[in-house]
C-alpha cells in the first residue's frame, strides 16, 4: 500500500513537471515585423523588457528594403539588450506600398510583394509566432503565413497584432483587416477595448 | 529661482504660427518671470526665424528632449511618446492646417487624462500659451508599464 502510493506520487510529481515544463519553459522560434519610422520605435518600446533568451529558440526580424534606418536602431536594440540568441537571422522583403502611391499600382505592387514574400518564407517554416504592429507590410506576411498553414507547407503560426499607441478610438486600417485573423488582438487604450470586443486591454504597452 | 528652458519643435514641416508666438516679446517677458530663461527652437522648414536659439533638423531630438524642462510641439504621436516617458512636462498645440482624425483622438485622450496641456486650434496660441505653461505645473506622470506585460500576453497565446 505504502509502494503503490509513493509511486502514484511520484507519478503525479512527473506529470506535473512535464505540464509545467510545458507550459513555462516553451522556446518560441518568433517572427517580429519592424516597420517604418514609429512604428519600429513602438516595436522597440514594447519588447524593451522581453527575455528573448529566456523564452526564443530562434529569432527573425523582418523590414522591407524601403526601410534603411530602421535595422540600424534595432540592431542597437539588440546590442543593448544583450540578445545573444544562436540563431538570429534578418529576412527582407518587398514594400506593399509607398507613400502618396495611387489606388490601382499599390493593389499590384501589393500582389507583388505577397509572392515575394511567399518565396521567401517558404525557407522559414518553423515559426510559432508572428508580432506586428501593424505597418502595410504586415498584411503581405499575414496573407502568406496563411496560405502556407493551408496549403500544408508550415504549421501553425499565431499571429500577435499589437495597434499603434496613437490609436485611441478607431483602428488603424492594418488592424482593421487583421482585427479577425489575429490570434491575440491587443490595443493600448481602453476606449479601443471598450468598443472592439475582441482587443486585449492590459494598460498601456509602451 | 531655478533656471528652466523651454525646447519648441514642429516636426518634419513647419509651424510659424507657434515660433511667432514664442518669439513675441511679450511671450518672452512672461518666460522670463516664471523662471523660463532659455528657450530653443526647431523650426523645421518654417519661415519665420525666432530671435532664440534656433535650428532647422537633426536626425535625433532626444538630446534636445532631456535638457529641457518644458517642450512645446505639435501632435505629433512619436515626440508626444518619446517626451512622455521621460517624464517632461509637455504643451502640444494643433496645427489646424495638418489635422487628421486619429491625432485629434489622441490629443484629447492625452488632455482629458491630464498627461499634457493642449491648445486646440493654432488661432488660440497667443492667448492661451502662457497660461498653459503655467497649468503644466500639474501635469500628470505618464505610468510606465510594468516589465513582463508583454510575457505575459506572449504565454497565453500557447
Amino acid at each position: 500500500m505504502l509502494t503503490l502510493s509513493i509511486i502514484v506520487i511520484l507519478l503525479i510529481l512527473v506529470g506535473l513537471r512535464f505540464y509545467i515544463g510545458s507550459k513555462y519553459n516553451k522556446k518560441y522560434n518568433m517572427l517580429v515585423l519592424f516597420g517604418s519610422g514609429g512604428h519600429t520605435y513602438e516595436m522597440l518600446m514594447t519588447l524593451k523588457n522581453y527575455d528573448f533568451q529566456r523564452k526564443c529558440q530562434n529569432l527573425y526580424f523582418m523590414h522591407s528594403f524601403a526601410d534603411t534606418q530602421e535595422p540600424l536602431r534595432v540592431a542597437k536594440f539588440i546590442e543593448d539588450n544583450k540578445i545573444a540568441l544562436p540563431k538570429l537571422e534578418w529576412i527582407t522583403i518587398h514594400r506593399s506600398r509607398k507613400v502618396k502611391q495611387s489606388y490601382l499600382s499599390s493593389i499590384i505592387t501589393t500582389i507583388k510583394a505577397t509572392v515575394h514574400t511567399f518565396l521567401i518564407l517558404l525557407k522559414f517554416r518553423d515559426l510559432d509566432i508572428f508580432i506586428t504592429n501593424g505597418p502595410g507590410t504586415c498584411i503581405p506576411v499575414v496573407i502568406v503565413l496563411i496560405a502556407q498553414y493551408l496549403l500544408f507547407i508550415r504549421k501553425r503560426c499565431k499571429i500577435l497584432f499589437i495597434e499603434s499607441w496613437c490609436r485611441v478610438e478607431n483602428l488603424s486600417l492594418s488592424g482593421k483587416l487583421l482585427y479577425w485573423v489575429s490570434d491575440k488582438f491587443v490595443v493600448n487604450w481602453e476606449t479601443l477595448s471598450n468598443k472592439y470586443k475582441r482587443a486585449t486591454f492590459v494598460g498601456n504597452l509602451i | 529661482m531655478k533656471q528652466q528652458s523651454i525646447f519648441v519643435t514642429v516636426g518634419s514641416t513647419n509651424f510659424d504660427e507657434l515660433i511667432t508666438a514664442i518669439d513675441n516679446e511679450e511671450t518672452q517677458n512672461q518666460l522670463k518671470l516664471m523662471g523660463y530663461n532659455k528657450v530653443v527652437c526647431q523650426i523645421g522648414s518654417g519661415n519665420y526665424e525666432p530671435k532664440t536659439e534656433f535650428f532647422r533638423f537633426k536626425s535625433s531630438l532626444s538630446e534636445d528632449y532631456q535638457k529641457a524642462d518644458l517642450i512645446i510641439c505639435h501632435c505629433g504621436a512619436g515626440t508626444i511618446l518619446e517626451c512622455l516617458k521621460l517624464k517632461k512636462k509637455i504643451i502640444v498645440v494643433n496645427n489646424d492646417s495638418l489635422m487628421n482624425n486619429h491625432q485629434m483622438e489622441l490629443f484629447n485622450a492625452l488632455t482629458n487624462q491630464q498627461l499634457v496641456c493642449g491648445i486646440k486650434s493654432t488661432r488660440l496660441i497667443q492667448n492661451e500659451l502662457i497660461n498653459k505653461i503655467k497649468e503644466s505645473q500639474q501635469l500628470k506622470a505618464y505610468p510606465l508599464p510594468e516589465p513582463n506585460k508583454i510575457d505575459k500576453i506572449i504565454d497565453s497565446m500557447f
